[in-house]
């Protein structure tokens, strides 16, 4: 008879589950000569539902230990009896708000003590957020878009004063915020589009603070099989004016995925990505262009050098069928630069980094660090590749790299 | 023996070669002892970087494992007032660090790099804590004399974003980047028009080598901890090497590149939550998976001991046992007792005005990276 553990992380996320992709967890048998009966890198929910991931086990004493995007560890023992499931349920620790609990699940905003305890003394008025919902033709997706966004966004940042006509700001329509208290305020988008989907409208979300406009890529539309799902922006009000600012996509098959990829967790990223083969569907289907964006970042991201593989093809595909998107762009360059030294392959990366820089802003930081960095790669003999990466040096330099989602400061 | 190393030894094959870089001593940032440069932006002297260099240097010589690659070099330049000896560990042997200025940092880089694509295998550890300003991705690393020259204030600094990059395309294969250095945003780095510092290597005509970064990722100074204290962040790191960050999937106690992030997140994250702020940091662009060090003995984890709820903490006796011999406790006080213990089986107990209370898990198994014991009253 088998014998096993059920397992899953009690945490509430306002009422959602994450049943597949959830946090990962590791599994340690705790007798010394059954190290080998350990399992690691098993993936288990997370949310407020009741769904369990069974895993096989071999009788004994073991230690559940899950990593959550946040960084969090939580662990419990656990006995494995011949024949039987044992149901375990790690807890998760709470958020301030129920409205705090992705954005906590994701690192983004403290637990409940932590939070109360840094904003008990802090009340401040929220700021105004506007929306870029009709973009100048620059800012727009698509494969008209020119390279003059980069100047256009070098332009409103030398504006003093928080007024950027040029960039036809316009209040935001709905209820906002849908929630606030003394030190945070949540946003949250949708486009609710049924277009073709290989050329998505974009939205920038402009946050006005006593110290800086901020202007953030709103991760819009985002599809997951049955629909577009939200894109919350939480914004925290600091003492001392500083904003912090953060993503929470409402997707419960990526969305804890984008967490581990904004922690830097890549190879967590990864593991979780691939379970029931979320990945590969994700390419697959083509359902959700900025998902399947997420996925090259953490495929390249992870890959060895000189590496071939299979994938190689979605990135390529990614390029070719979303003009829209620059960040499909940027990782078939640097799929090229990772699988040979720049010499060899040099001219596909240098094309796919100048058709990145024509498709615009990437709507990823680390598209953002990537064409930087490819365009350094090139090196100062190239004239053309010295002038484009001036001028997205120039904006980087106004980015906030601790965002998943590219996020500008403008009026620094 | 080279002028910038303060540890030889020779390895079999392939090896690990280190940097270690302490800048805390700068002269002409604020309080220093020459001419104040017109692009302090507040940056003033530290205690805790030469603290640090030498902790993490002292640990590699001393603690360092790594059978496929074994320690060959280890190089040490600081930066201090007054500068003082360092005593390697293993040979006793008193040796006088380089200063930490650019022209010093830049030949040390230069040779250790040469040491390093010697064998595509070898091992190539950089560590820097000192002074950092950053504005996106681009950050300055800044060694003892930035300001000098008020033409060219950055001259004193390394690029470490182009530093890196251009590592990446030079072998060895598998490299390493540990960087404790406060982001300032600065707008020096925009006024220089793109010039963040210097670097001694140009990109190579190799293939991508693995190259992942860890920088420190708390704000301000309050992330170098107390005057005279090694950093927050590279007692995490070393928290991390000595167990904290390892796992034992053959048996054997082995620290990788991946499980060590979790470690130093977990311990960012306890800090983050004790009040001490984030900082913007670049999101790792890469992470792949290497084993960095083998333990020699049990891995040392951070154990947290509480009651449920935490308010009886303040009148709980809290105890811990190891095979039957209590090994140490706490008198009673408000906060949860933290501790460090090897890898093993032990016993719990809160001495509470209503009795004697225990964890339900009876011994409780402790492995890395944490363990929480909770005590239900």
């Amino acid at each position: 008879m088998s014998s096993g553990l059920q397992l899953r992380l009690e945490k509430f996320l306002f009422g959602q589950e994450v049943p597949a992709n959830g946090v990962i967890a590791n599994i340690y048998a705790l007798d010394p000569k059954k190290h080998k009966n350990s399992k690691r890198n098993v993936v288990i929910p997370v949310g407020s539902g009741s769904t369990f991931r069974s895993v096989e086990v071999e009788p004994g004493h073991y230690l559940v230990e899950a990593i959550m995007p946040s960084g969090d560890i939580i662990s419990k023992e656990a006995e494995a009896v011949e024949g039987q499931w044992a149901k375990i349920e790690l807890k998760g620790e709470h958020s301030a708000h129920e409205w705090h609990s992705w954005q906590n699940l994701l690192g983004n905003v403290q637990s409940s003590s932590g939070y109360f305890a840094a904003t008990e003394k802090v009340s401040l008025p929220n700021y105004d957020v506007l929306l870029i919902d009709k973009p100048r033709l620059e800012l727009q997706s698509g494969s008209a878009r020119s390279r003059d966004v980069w100047r256009v966004l070098a332009a409103v940042s030398a504006q003093k004063g928080g007024n950027f006509p040029s960039l036809s700001l316009a209040p935001l329509q709905r209820e906002h915020p849908i929630q606030t208290d003394a030190g945070t305020q949540l946003h949250s988008f949708n486009t609710n589009f049924h277009g073709d989907r290989t050329n998505l409208p974009r939205w920038y979300a402009v946050v006005v603070t006593p110290r800086t406009v901020r202007l953030s890529t709103v991760p819009c539309p985002w599809f997951t099989v049955e629909h577009e799902v939200n894109s919350e922006l939480l914004v925290i009000r600091n003492a001392d004016q500083s904003v912090g600012t953060s993503w929470v996509v409402q997707d419960t098959t990526l969305g804890t995925v984008l967490g581990y990829l904004a922690n830097g967790a890549l190879k967590v990223a990864l593991d979780v990505a691939n379970h029931q083969s979320a990945l590969e569907m994700l390419f697959a289907k083509y359902q959700n262009p900025l998902g399947a964006a997420a996925g090259g970042y953490v495929l390249i991201g992870t890959m060895k050098a000189g590496e071939k593989s299979p994938w190689h093809d979605w990135i390529k595909n990614l390029r070719r069928d979303f003009k829209f998107l620059p960040d499909g762009a940027i990782q078939y360059a640097w799929l090229k630069l990772k699988q040979a030294d720049v010499r060899k392959n040099r001219a596909e990366a240098r094309n796919a980094l100048f058709e990145a820089f024509d498709r615009g802003l990437p709507y990823y930081s680390l598209g953002l660090q990537w064409l930087l960095d490819g365009l350094t790669l090139l090196g100062e003999q190239d004239h053309e590749a010295t002038e484009r990466l001036k001028v997205v040096q120039r904006i980087s330099w106004l980015a906030d790299m601790s965002n998943l989602f590219t996020t500008l400061d403008l009026g620094r | 023996m080279d002028r910038f190393l303060v540890h030889q030894k020779k390895a079999a094959a392939a090896a690990t070669h280190a940097i270690v870089i302490g800048a805390g001593d700068y002269p002409h940032l604020v309080n220093g002892s020459q001419k104040l440069s017109d692009y302090h932006d507040g940056m003033g002297q530290l205690s805790s970087p030469p603290l640090s260099a030498r902790a993490f240097a002292e640990w590699l010589i001393n603690s360092y494992e790594n059978p496929d690659r074994q320690l060959e070099t280890v190089a040490l330049l600081l930066a201090e007032n007054p500068a003082t000896t360092f005593t390697n560990p293993a040979t006793g042997a008193q040796l006088n660090p380089e200063r930490a200025n650019y022209s010093n940092v830049a030949a040390a880089i230069q040779d250790w790099a040469r040491r390093g694509a010697e064998n595509p295998n070898n091992l190539l550890i950089f560590y820097f804590c000192g002074h950092g300003v950053a504005q996106g991705s681009d950050m300055s690393l800044l060694t003892a004399e930035y300001g000098a020259d008020p033409l060219a204030p950055l001259d004193e600094a390394l690029d470490f974003r182009k530093f890196r990059l251009a590592m990446s395309r030079n072998l060895p294969n598998q490299q390493i980047y540990f960087v404790d250095a406060c982001r300032a945003s600065s707008d020096s780095l925009i006024q220089s028009q793109g010039y963040a510092g210097r670097t001694p290597v140009q990109v190579g005509q190799q293939s991508a080598a693995e190259t992942p970064i860890y920088f420190a990722t708390l704000s301000g100074e309050d992330a170098f901890g107390k005057q005279g204290e090694v950093s927050f962040f590279t007692k995490a790191l070393i928290k991390g090497l000595n167990g904290m960050g390892s796992d034992n999937p053959e048996g054997k106690w082995l620290v990788t590149t991946t499980r060590l992030k979790e470690a130093i997140d977990y311990e960012v994250k306890r800090a983050f939550e004790g009040g001490v702020k984030r900082r913007q940091v670049p999101p790792t662009d890469e992470l792949s998976t290497f084993v960095i060090h083998r333990l020699k003995s049990q891995p040392e984890v951070p154990v947290t001991v509480t009651c449920e709820p935490d308010s009886h903490n303040q009148q709980a006796e809290f105890s811990y046992a190891y095979q039957g011999v209590e090994k140490d406790r706490r008198t009673p006080a408000n906060e949860s007792w933290s501790i460090m213990l090897p890898a093993g089986d032990y016993e719990f107990r809160a001495k509470l005005p209503q009795g004697i209370r225990e964890p339900v898990e009876k011994p409780v198994h402790i492995r890395p990276i944490y363990r929480k014991v909770i005590i239900e009253v």
